[in-house]
Order: C-alpha cells, then sequence, then structure tokens
C-alpha cells in the first residue's frame, strides 16, 4: 500500500466515523406518545377507590355496565399486583377486545400511581388506544 | 504485496483514536436513550444493556493495545452486531403483533395481506417501538471494527 493511498483511507475512515452516529439522529423513541387524557381522570374517578380484587357494585352505573361479567358483578383487579392472567380474565370479562394482549401492556408499564392513570394512557397512546378502550380498561383497574 | 506506509503511522493513531473516541460518545448515547425510555422491562429489554457494556470494554481493549484485544474487539462486536440485528427484530414483531391493538386498524387489520402488516410494523405504521433505532448498536460495532483496520489494528498492538 502506498503512503498516499493509506492517508486516502485513513481519511475516509475519518468520514464514515462522523458519519454513523449522524444516521441515528432522528431515531428516537416514543412514535406516538399523545396528550394526557382529559378523560383518564374521569374514567379513573369511577374506579379508584374500590375495594379489594373484587368488588361488586363500587362503580358508577355506566361504567359498571361495560364492566360487569356475566353474573353482573363487576370485575376489578389491581393494576399493580395482578398477573397477566388475571388482568386478561377482567379484560375479557369486560368485553376489552384483544384483552390478552392489553393486559400484558399493562402488566409491562408498571408501577402505577395515584396520577388519574395519566402514566398508563401516556403509555397505551403509543398503540393509538381509542379513548372507549381505555375506559373500559381503567375501569377495570384499581390501586 | 500490501506495505506498511511508515509515514502515515502518527496520522493513524489519531485517526483510531478519533474513532474510538466517537464509538464511546455513540454508545454512551444509546444508554442515554435507552435510559429516558425506560427499556428494562423484562429480560429481554436488558440485551442492548449488555450490549452497549460490550461495546465498551471492546474499545477498551481496542484502545489499550493489550495482546489478543484486537481479536477480542472484533469478537466482541460480532456480538453485538447480532445482538442489535436480535432488537430490530424484536421490535418489529412487536408491532406486528401490537398492529390489532390501534383503532386505526382494529377492524381491517386481520384483513390485511401479510405484506401490508409486515410493512406498516417494520416503517413505524403500527406499535410503539422504534424499528430501526436496535441498529444503532450495529452501527457503533461496525465502527469499532474499522477503528481495528491497518498495520496497528492487525498486530493486536499500538507499535504501528
Amino acid at each position: 500500500m502506498q503512503p498516499d493511498t493509506a492517508r486516502h483511507r485513513l481519511r475516509s475512515l475519518a468520514v464514515v466515523a462522523l458519519a454513523l452516529p449522524a444516521l441515528t439522529v432522528g431515531c428516537g423513541d416514543d412514535t406516538g406518545t399523545a396528550a394526557i387524557a382529559t378523560t383518564a381522570a374521569a374514567a379513573a374517578s369511577t374506579t379508584v377507590g374500590g375495594s379489594d380484587t373484587t368488588s361488586p357494585d363500587t362503580t358508577s352505573p355506566d361504567t359498571a355496565a361495560d364492566t360487569t361479567d356475566a353474573s353482573g358483578a363487576t370485575t376489578k383487579v389491581n393494576a399493580n399486583d395482578a398477573s397477566v392472567e388475571e388482568l386478561a380474565a377482567a379484560f375479557e370479562a369486560a368485553g376489552i377486545p384483544n384483552a390478552a394482549r392489553w393486559a400484558h401492556e399493562v402488566e409491562e408499564y408498571r408501577p402505577y400511581s395515584d396520577d388519574g392513570w395519566a402514566h398508563l394512557r401516556q403509555e397505551l397512546s403509543k398503540y393509538n388506544i381509542d379513548d372507549a378502550t381505555f375506559e373500559q380498561i381503567v375501569a377495570t383497574l384499581e390501586l | 504485496m500490501n506495505q506498511v506506509a511508515p509515514v502515515a503511522a502518527p496520522e493513524r493513531d489519531r485517526l483510531r483514536s478519533g474513532v474510538l473516541v466517537v464509538v464511546v460518545v455513540a454508545t454512551v448515547g444509546i444508554v442515554v436513550e435507552l435510559a429516558t425510555s425506560r427499556h428494562w422491562h423484562g429480560g429481554i429489554q436488558l440485551i442492548p444493556w449488555f450490549a452497549a457494556g460490550l461495546l465498551l470494554v471492546a474499545t477498551a481493549l481496542i484502545g489499550r493495545g493489550a495482546p489478543g484485544g484486537v481479536r477480542v474487539g472484533r469478537v466482541l462486536a460480532a456480538v453485538v452486531s447480532l445482538a442489535s440485528l436480535f432488537g430490530v427484530w424484536e421490535h418489529v414483531e412487536g408491532n406486528y403483533d401490537s398492529g390489532p391493538l390501534d383503532f386505526r386498524y382494529a377492524t381491517s387489520w386481520a384483513s390485511m395481506s401479510e405484506a401490508t402488516r409486515w410493512w406498516k410494523a417494520v416503517s413505524g405504521g403500527v406499535g410503539a417501538a422504534p424499528p430501526i433505532v436496535p441498529g444503532a448498536l450495529a452501527l457503533v460495532a461496525g465502527l469499532l471494527v474499522v477503528a481495528t483496520f491497518g498495520p496497528g489494528g492487525r498486530s493486536g498492538d499500538r507499535t504501528g
């Protein structure tokens, strides 16, 4: 290898070194972090404060209508402690489509605090969840 | 036959050091990105953390010119590249699986062609995971391997 050729290759190497990181810029995370919900607080206010894992008749009539199972009892599960299977069963009982997948997502983004489900909404918004489904989910959860 | 260019050695070392600095800066940037996105839910999400650690170890080995360091560094870079490709696949697959969750496709996802579904998953049309971002680790690993090219890199020492 001639000296000039070696120097030319080294300069090319330097150019590549500077260009590669630039290629990664703009590939950031959070493709769709939607705004914090206006409906989350309202939905949460009907669910927070429930009792243990099952608490019939603790929600408003509208919400209860969405989360009642075949026996008419409202099924609530703890957002921080319930297993994925328990979450999925509760979502399924509430008639939430793709219950198992949503249960997995709810479990993934733990822990949840008493923030009106803002954290949960922020995370689930990445999946373009519709408001009705989100309200069904939070109506099934408690802290 | 190739001949070593003696006059290029100081410049080569400076450039190699510069490339290694860029590798470290890029790796730290990736770690910051992982932290801000809280990329630690489950074992699979910990893989890029270990990969970033391997990159820093490999950089140190190559930079210090330890005996055999270049060879080990290249192997580690290859491992990181495989982890990076796995990450791209995981992100794309995760996006694909979350297609039905998107209210825009709730009723139409099942009727879409496989090609359309996968394209949406790859292009970020559905799902929460940035599809190409894990590839940044492979880019940095490739950069690290490039830094081992040249006479000093081949021998594994820094005498060149």
